[in-house]
This record gives structure tokens, sequence and C-alpha cells, in this order.
């Protein structure tokens, strides 16, 4: 599915954050990214989407190369990606954010807007309102669904559980579960690291640009280095 | 008094209506301010001056002063202002972004263009005034004290039924959706699959076949010359800010008020100082809503 190597990304040429990380994600699989500010984790996420300046490594998509395509044709190539921040247009309906979501899509997108409301009903009720009157969860709920109007191959999603209640917290996760058995797989760069690798099948730990540790969610949380530096225990080491 | 004022004001509003709505696009979309496309409305209208010059303007239609010719003169004008608008971009903008230009960077190289583009126009038609047609016009009073040429009435329906369409374009068409999209949030646009430059392309051609009809319509009333678009360059400006940028009812809204600031202003002001108008449109806007009535951009 997903296969990148040896990634050097930034937002201004000749000043990258991402130092050659390399990352995988294999279909129906749940991966996160966790690791202290500034690692690069978001921008890994930007590099993939095309959205940063990519100065080398190699990026593939089921097999093809998409280290050099624009932003719409890395879309087109089956990848879905949910920013942090402003993640939903918020001047439009959310009807009309999941049909600007379905703009590569032509001829099926009336079942796919039908299949989106029956993932998130709570869309549907509201589908007449503008995305600004929705709370941060159900915003996050709108770019998930939004996101996945293409049919991607790869949901990549940066921080999704960022300022949501707990109970929310846990309705976001349980969502891309579900998803990934679906058949979709999932990358998500997550602060909240020890509930990321709960909710993970994998797991990568990015420190200075690059991925320092990896291992099933299961290894990194019983791995006591991790369990130090991110999941609440003080230390001096350090990582990598 | 102020009736007729009122009426004028509109008849003067739809046409700065018309060019702000490109000014406003410009400015959400492409995020800089356009000083060159005030000159695209003198380019429309001069286009369509040329067409005229060959087939006529047509023989009056009912009350109207002109005949069909003169609507498909119009036309030809806007698909090839619409054409002039994205060479200029080609030539000039994207250049400059394609080197990072700051935005500042192409605010100066608009106003180039824009003096590029009108001594163009001098070049090949000079300074005298130009008419499209020399029929004259009964105004007929459609209220007591308020009279109105029917070419005003046409160009004010013309122009609403130009605005519908461009609405019905907006809220339902994928492009016109897509435009909404990059306005509001361009990365996350892209992320959606949305081609920037197929959006910038469409704004550019769009934002010309508007100021070209404007040209066209403030042409007809009653003359064209070389400053045509110039001397409605900040009542565009201040009809865009006054809407709020990237709202297509708030360039339209915006338009009109700003023509009937300067039209009533007559009656109180001499004459001469009627361009000063939009000027005080535009201080009053940003010293007491300066993100314009109709901006729908959340604020942080």
């Amino acid at each position: 599915m997903l296969r990148a190597s040896d990634i050097v990304a930034g937002y201004v040429r000749g000043l990258p954050v991402v130092h050659g990380a390399s990352i995988a994600v294999a279909p129906r699989e749940v991966v996160a990214v966790i690791g202290p500010n500034g690692a690069g984790k978001s921008t890994l996420l930007k590099a993939v989407a095309g959205l940063v300046v990519r100065e080398s490594g190699r990026i593939q998509i089921d097999s093809v190369d998409i280290t050099a395509l624009a932003t719409h044709q890395i879309i087109q190539a089956g990848v879905g990606y949910v920013p942090q921040t402003a993640n939903v247009f918020t001047t439009l309906t959310i009807h009309e954010n999941l049909k600007v979501g379905a703009h590569l899509v032509h001829g099926e997108r009336a079942a796919r807007l039908e299949r989106a409301y029956a993932l998130f009903p709570m869309l549907a009720e509201k589908r007449r309102e503008r995305a600004r009157t929705l709370s941060g969860g159900q915003r996050q709920m709108l770019a998930i669904a939004r996101a996945l109007m293409t049919d991607p191959a790869l949901l990549m999603l940066d921080e999704p559980t960022a300022g949501l209640a707990p109970k929310v917290v846990d309705e976001v996760f349980s969502q891309l579960r579900r998803l990934a058995e679906s058949g979709v797989a999932v990358l998500m760069v997550e602060q909240n690291a020890r509930a990321a690798l709960h909710a993970s099948d994998r797991g990568y730990v990015f420190a200075e640009g690059k991925n320092a540790l990896q291992g099933s969610a299961a290894e990194l949380l019983g791995n006591p280095v991790v369990n130090e530096i991110f999941l609440g225990k003080k230390s001096q080491r350090k990582i990598a | 008094m102020i009736w007729q004022a009122l009426a004028d004001g509109i008849f003067t509003g739809a046409i700065i209506a018309l060019g702000a709505i490109g000014v406003s696009f410009t400015l959400q979309i492409m995020r800089f301010a356009n000083f060159a496309h005030a000159e695209l409305l003198t380019w429309g209208a001069y286009l369509a001056f040329v067409f005229v010059l060959f087939v006529g303007p047509g023989t009056p239609t009912g009350p109207v002063s002109f005949g069909w010719q003169l609507l498909a003169a119009a036309l030809l004008a806007a698909a090839l202002t619409a054409l002039l608008a994205w060479a200029v971009d080609a030539l000039v903008f994207r250049r400059l972004l394609s080197r990072g230009a700051h935005p500042l960077t192409l605010v100066f190289a608009a106003f180039g263009a824009a003096l590029v583009l009108r001594h163009l126009i001098v070049l090949f038609w000079g300074h005298d005034s130009r008419f499209y047609t020399r029929e004259l016009q009964m105004a007929y009073e459609v209220l007591p004290g308020v009279r109105v040429l029917p070419d005003q009435v046409f160009i004010l329906l013309l122009a609403l039924a130009v605005v519908a369409a461009l609405w019905l374009f907006l809220t339902y068409s994928r492009t016109g959706m897509a435009m909404r999209a990059m306005a509001e949030n361009p990365s996350l646009a892209q992320s959606c699959g949305i081609e920037v430059d197929a959006v910038i392309r469409t704004t550019w051609l769009l934002s010309g076949a508007l100021a070209a009809l404007a040209g066209v319509f403030a042409g007809l009333t009653p003359q064209i010359h070389p400053e045509i678009g110039t001397n409605l360059l900040l009542a565009l400006f201040a009809a865009a800010i006054l809407g709020g940028t990237g709202s297509l009812p708030g360039a339209v809204v915006g338009g009109l008020l700003v023509g009937i600031a300067e039209n009533v202003s007559l009656i109180w002001i001499n004459p001469g100082y009627k361009q000063a108008m939009p000027f005080l449109v535009l201080l009053f806007v940003l010293i007491f809503f300066p993100q314009g009535l109709f901006s729908e951009k959340e604020h942080k």
C-alpha cells in the first residue's frame, strides 16, 4: 500500500524538516506516528500528500510512484488526507463539503454521499447547515467523511483527536478501526500517544525528522524508552 | 430629486457590481489586489466597439437604442477579454508567483500591466470618445420626477440575469464549488483533489468576461473612452471590499451601494468630487466593517 522511503521534505527548499524518514502502511492496518513536537510527523503526511517541498526519497501507493505528482494527482491515486486544523470548509454546508470532497468522483457521487451519511448519521441530520456550526468532534467526523468521498486506499489523519473530549476521542478511534476493517489503510499522526497506540496495529516513533523506533503497538506500549519519554514517566534518556 | 439619484445610482451600481465581482474573486482566490482589472473593462468596451464598427449596432429594437448586433458584440468582447485576462495572468502574474513573489510585488506588477493595457488602447484607438450608437433615446417617467432610459433598464435586467447565472454556477456546478472551496482554504481544496491551476484559470476567464460586460454597459451610457475603466477602479475596489471579498452577493450589494452613494452625493456636492465618494465609502467600511458586510470567514 503506502511505501515511503528516505523522505527528505520541508516547507522551504534546502531547509528540510523531515530528514530521511521511511514508513510503510498495509491495507486494513492502522498505523500511528508518535513523537515530540517538531519531530516532523505532520510534515511527513504533508510530504506524502504533496503539500510541501519533497527534496528526495521515494513515495509509492500500490507500487505507483507518486513522489513527483501534484496534490490533486496524489488524491486521484488513492490518498485521502485530513489536516489537523481548518479541515472543513466553514462557509460551505455539510452537503457541499462532501460534494467538494467528491470533486474527482464522476458517475457515483450520489451513492458516495449516501454512504457518507450512512456512516455518519449525524452529518445527514445537519446536511443543510454550514460547517461552521459544527462542534470540534462533528467537524472531525465531517473531515473524515469528506476525505473518504474519493474512496481512498490510504487515509492519512493529522492529530485527529486534538482538542476533543475523551468520549469523542474514543468515537473517532473506533471509527478509524472500522474503516481499517473495511479495507482502508489508516495512517495517523498523534500527540495522544497512548490512546493512539491502543487504537493502532503498529507505530512509528519519530524524533528529529525521522523514525527512531518502530514496532507493533503492543511492543511500543511495552517499550520502556517509549514509556519514559512519551507515556508519562520523566527521563533524561534519549531515544535514537 | 433623491429618487432620481437613487435610480441613477442603481444603474451605475449594476455596472460597478459586474466589475467588482472579478476584483472580489481575484482578491480572495489569488490573494492580491489586481489594479489591472479596470483596464479589462476598457478592453471589453473597445473590443465590442470593433465588432460594432464592422456590423453596426443594429437597428433599435423596441425602446432600446440598439439591436442584437450589440449584444453579440458584448458576448464576443466577453470571450476575448476572458482570454486577455488569462493571457495577462500567464505572462505576468503566474510567472511572478512561480518565483515566489510577495503579494505586494504582484500589486505593483498589476499597476504595470494596467499602464500597458491602457496605453495599448490609446495606441490603437486614440484618445477620442467613441459611440456604439448615436440613436437618441427618450427618457420615460416611471415615477413622478424619476426618468429612466430604456437602455439603462435593459442593462440592469441583463446584469441581474448574469449575476443569477453566476450564482447558479457557483452554487451547483462542480467548478463553481471548487472555486468557493479555493476561496476559503486553498490547501484543503488541494487535498480534495482540486487542481489549483484549473480553478485559477476559470477565475481569470470569468473575471475577464464579467469585466467586459461591465465595460460594454458603461460604454452604452453613453460613450467609450480610454479611461472608462480607470475611472471606475476605486468604485470596483470599494464595492468588493464593502461586500466582503469572495462573496458574490457581497460584490453585488457593494456595487449597488457604491453606485447609489456616488449619485446621491451629487445632490449636495459638486459633481467634480463624485469620484471621491468611493474613497469615503472605502474609509467608512474599513473603519466600521473591516471584514465587509457579507464576509463568511470565521473570525479567530
